[in-house]
């Protein structure tokens, strides 16, 4: 699977929606929709930044990472 | 003047191509009138060849075959002057090599005249902008080829026909044009890093 994207995960914790995201943190609607289905390449500190600061939570409850099946022993 | 985008010099540049493409049908059209109506009032043509010769005394040549009667060199400026037949294979040889050049000129104009469109809009790393690049890169590597065939198959035709003194044509294999092919092929290639480069810039967050 690789890194993973708990995005909805934490927006559901905080009853936020993705406008309301949106709009506080100052990145577009898609943007963000790109970042929540995991189709984004990267993401700049800064980004995370303002997202871990509008959720109030901590990077590692947004991205988390998960082995691929077949490299599990 | 900026480069991409609206009133930039890529703007310019896409309407001064859209502009010579059509300058182009339009004197293809042209020729072909001038082509039917030559070929109808004179009953024939007057090829003109560039050629290479030693003897500069020669202002005649002798047809040794009954192909090309009365045929002339201008030796101010080496220029043979050849008449043939209006018929139907003459015609039909004279559209398809005139066309052949047309066809690569026109392609090339077009080819470019999409990618500066593109350029206009803002979109200079485009996967279509890719591929007329490597379009064109073939057209002109293309051209190179036939143009050096044709040196040489003339050159025998007239070899086969004519007699005169030392005389050639060029067997110049067109080294530019051959050059400029591989360039834009290395150009493509470039545009294709800066493609993945844009993308990934897009998708990161």
């Amino acid at each position: 699977m690789g890194i993973v994207i708990n995005l909805d995960v934490m927006m559901a914790k905080r009853k936020m929606s993705l406008n309301t995201l949106s709009e506080q943190v100052g990145i577009t609607l898609s943007n963000l929709s790109i970042l929540k289905q995991g189709k984004a390449k990267a993401i700049r500190l800064s980004t995370l930044e303002v997202i871990c600061k509008a959720l109030e939570c901590q990077p590692g409850d947004i991205i988390a990472y998960e082995p691929d099946e077949d490299n599990l022993i | 003047m900026k480069t991409f985008g609206n009133k930039s010099l890529s703007a310019v540049i896409a309407i001064t191509l859209n502009v010579v493409w059509w300058i182009e049908w339009a004197v293809a059209a042209g020729f072909l009138v001038l082509l039917a109506v030559a070929g109808h009032i004179r009953g024939g043509y007057v090829l003109q060849l560039p050629v290479t010769f030693s003897e500069t005394t020669i202002s005649t040549v002798r047809s040794i075959s009954g192909n090309f009667p009365g045929g002339h060199i201008n030796t101010t400026d080496g220029v043979l002057s050849l008449q043939i037949q209006a018929n139907s294979p003459n015609i039909i040889l004279l559209l398809l090599g005139y066309g052949l050049i047309f066809a690569s000129i026109n392609i090339i104009t077009y080819q470019l005249k999409v990618i500066f469109s593109n350029f206009k809009k803002n979109l200079p790393f485009n996967a279509l902008n890719i591929n007329r690049i490597r379009n064109i890169a073939i057209v002109l590597i293309a051209y190179s080829v036939v143009q050096w065939l044709y040196t040489v198959l003339v050159n025998l035709i007239l070899s086969s026909n004519l007699k005169w003194g030392h005389m050639d044509l060029t067997y110049n294999f067109s080294v530019s044009y051959a050059l400029m092919g591989i360039m834009l092929i290395i150009v493509a290639e470039i545009f294709k890093i800066g493609l993945s480069l844009e993308e990934e810039k897009q998708l990161t967050i």
